[in-house]
């Protein structure tokens, strides 16, 4: 069974890292540049698993959080953050309030990262 | 009446020049006559007056004939009168006041007449007298003195209290000289008339009886013209002390000529003799109220002085103490400012860091990401890989770049765990040991110190940079880096609050007083550019003073360098309480 994962990030380098690096393990990825259209991308695909920047225009990461949960209370969600004030200890507690499964703080290792993921999938 | 002490002080600071700069004269000749001075005056002259009454029917009574009375009573006479007018003649140099000069001038006329007057004097220095002359000569002598004198005292009153305004400064010398002229030219010309000139006089001298003065209307004549002295003087508005004793001596002076030349009228009667009494009192009277007043004069002048000295004294100190204060403050502010243009650079740090972290972190997910990605589809030995390890390499160095901006502008309280520091360092120098080179010897002695109160990683990050920054000062070369922690004693100032010290000494290059003083400072840094951020010491300055600690440097060039870390021990129980009952509240 494919796994479809759904990646939130303004950054399209970020997008791409984690596209490639989720492509090579037999990943399907599903990117969406905002929280908005990550919103409707998560409503169309019915992701297993859901990674989201943080700090993101249009629509906030927690706000994203917080949509995605309501609909969805038992989808895994990874929160990546750029390490600044979003790395900060009040907005990684709301995040982990809303149910967050890990917090990954950019810039991270590819392996790494993966490892994270397939975790959170297998739980 | 006592004047203002200012105007004293005045005069004491100024000196000699105070007539000058317009302060107030303080003078018996300007001093008004209070009631204390009036009544002892009246007592004075009621007392006279009695005397003078008592004596009224013995004036005829014939005394003794003592020849000896006229030279001891003329000099007396005359040295007092000579003093009166040089403490007069001072008086006017003062205060500038013509009608001082002209008083002066009577008592000078006063003092040379009456030694005219005794060497004239029959049976004294010769059978007749040592001027020549005749047997009128000594009587109209006498009638010159006591009709000269009054008219003094008449101008004297005549021109007023005025003076002081014109400036006669220059004329002074000249005024009083000219004055002294004058009154002996005047003396010789009446000794002159009453010797050379003894023939062309009117008789009034008979033997020892000289009662024609009177028949002829010449002692009653200068009765009057003393009397109305007497008037001009009382007429006076404003009466000064100087004027009010002049009063006495008229009065004396009319008691005098009553006496010796209107009632009496002969030689060594009992008249005769009250009369001089009453004229050396007459002749005293100004000048023991020009003596006092000098006196007490240069009483209030040290007075004044002593207290200029005193205030003097306290301003001296009071300047000294606020230019200490200025010191202080000076110093104060110039610190504050330091620390505000540290804590300005901070904040432009934070918002700096803050502003880029975002980003970079982002650009260097795919450059991290995609390059680790990119490098295991290609061969290991292809210069591709070896490319992009460079690459990855250069990628990890941002990273830490970016993260050690993020560790320095975080303002975030850190965590606060009781921490056994001793254990921390030990742990923290093995975890380090690894990336010393081998050609360092790390000297580790380390005691049992209290536990300090902190953040465990922050702590960590303080012995990890100290070491490393050891490190790269020793270099290549051979060399030691020595790490001591101990309990510092604490200082009486302090309340008992007790210090843990850890030092790390390394034998390595060492820095100038310069590079010293700027150690601290982010972004500054002596290696090469690439190879150090100029954060680390900075970062590790910021998490001591967090701490409440603080770092001192010793440095000299080639000499190596000593940090020593203080951070306050947290060993008291009521502090220890404290932070347990805020962190149960947490």
């Amino acid at each position: 069974m494919i796994r479809r994962v759904l990646v939130i990030d303004d950054d399209a380098g970020v997008r791409e890292t984690i596209k490639q690096t989720l492509d090579e393990r037999g990943y399907e990825v599903v990117t969406a540049v905002n929280g908005a259209r990550g919103l409707a991308a998560f409503r169309d695909a019915r992701p297993d698993l859901a990674v989201t920047d943080i700090v993101m225009p249009v629509m906030e990461g927690l706000q994203t959080i917080r949509e995605m949960r309501r609909e969805r209370p038992d989808l895994p969600i990874i929160a990546i953050s750029a390490g600044d004030r979003a790395a900060r200890r009040d907005f990684l507690e709301i995040a982990r309030q809303l149910g967050v499964r890990e917090i990954v703080v950019k810039p991270f290792d590819p392996d790494e990262f993966a490892a994270l993921v397939e975790n959170c999938l297998a739980r | 009446m006592a004047p203002p002490l200012s105007s004293i002080a005045d005069e004491a600071a100024m000196g000699g020049e105070a007539g000058e700069i317009g302060s107030r004269q303080v003078s018996l000749a300007t001093l008004r006559a209070g009631r204390r001075e009036r009544h002892m005056a009246w007592a004075v002259v009621i007392a006279s007056a009695l005397g003078f009454v008592a004596a009224i029917p013995f004036v005829r009574l014939p005394l003794a004939k003592i020849p000896a009375f006229i030279p001891s009573y003329e000099s007396a006479l005359a040295i007092n009168d000579l003093i009166t007018a040089v403490l007069l003649f001072g008086v006017f140099a003062r205060l500038r006041s013509w009608a001082l000069l002209v008083l002066a001038s009577g008592y000078l006329f006063d003092a040379l007449i009456v030694v005219v007057h005794a060497l004239s004097f029959p049976g004294v220095f010769a059978e007749m007298g040592l001027l020549g002359g005749g047997p009128q000569t000594t009587a109209w002598l006498y009638i010159f003195w006591h009709a000269t004198f009054p008219l003094f005292v008449l101008a004297y009153a005549m021109l007023g209290h005025g003076g002081g305004q014109q400036s006669v400064d220059r004329l002074v010398p000249m005024a009083v000289t000219a004055a002294i002229g004058s009154v002996v030219a005047l003396v010789v010309a009446q000794t002159f008339m009453a010797t050379v000139g003894h023939d062309l006089l009117p008789e009034v001298m008979r033997g020892a009886d000289y009662s024609m003065v009177v028949t002829k209307g010449v002692s009653p004549t200068i009765w009057l013209l003393s009397l109305a002295a007497l008037l001009a003087l009382w007429r006076r508005r404003n009466a000064s002390v100087l004027d009010l004793w002049l009063m006495v001596v008229m009065c004396a002076w009319l008691f005098d000529i009553a006496l010796s030349a209107v009632i009496g009228s002969s030689r060594y009667d009992l008249g005769w003799y009250a009369g001089r009494s009453y004229g050396l009192l007459a002749a005293s009277f100004v000048l023991v109220a020009l003596l006092l007043e000098t006196n007490g004069l240069h009483g209030r002048l040290a007075e004044a002085r002593s207290r200029l000295e005193i205030r003097v004294r306290e301003r001296t100190v009071d300047l000294e103490r606020s230019a200490e204060a200025l010191r202080r403050e000076i110093a104060e502010r110039r610190l504050t400012e330091a620390q505000l243009l540290q804590a300005q650079k901070m904040d432009a740090l934070d918002t700096l860091a803050g502003g880029i972290a975002h980003d970079l972190n982002n650009t260097l997910v795919p450059i991290l990401g995609l390059t680790k990605l990119t490098m295991k589809r290609l061969p290991p030995d292809s210069r591709e890989h070896t490319n992009l390890g460079t690459i990855l390499q250069a990628g990890e160095r941002a990273r830490d770049l970016v993260r050690q901006i993020l560790a320095f502008s975080r303002k975030e309280a850190p965590t606060r765990l009781r921490v056994d520091f001793a254990t921390l360092v030990r742990d923290s120098l093995k975890m380090i040991r690894a990336s010393i080179p081998a050609t360092i010897d790390i000297a580790e002695a380390i005691e049992t110190v209290p536990p300090v109160f902190g953040d465990p990683g922050q702590l960590d990050q303080i012995v990890i940079n100290f070491v490393v920054n050891a490190s790269q000062a020793i270099g290549d070369r051979m060399g030691t880096i020595s790490v001591s922690l101990t309990a510092a004693v604490p200082a009486a100032e302090e309340h008992g609050q007790a210090w843990v010290c850890l030092s790390v000494r390394d034998t390595g290059c060492g820095m100038d007083e310069a590079t010293r003083q700027r150690i601290f400072e982010p972004f500054f840094t002596t290696k090469p550019v690439g190879e150090g951020t100029g954060l680390g010491l900075s970062v590790v300055h910021g998490i001591v003073v967090q701490h409440g600690g603080r770092v001192t440097v010793e440095s000299s060039v080639g000499a190596g360098t000593r940090f020593d870390v203080y951070l306050p021990a947290f060993a008291d129980n009521e502090q220890r309480q404290g932070i347990e009952a805020a962190e149960a509240a947490q």
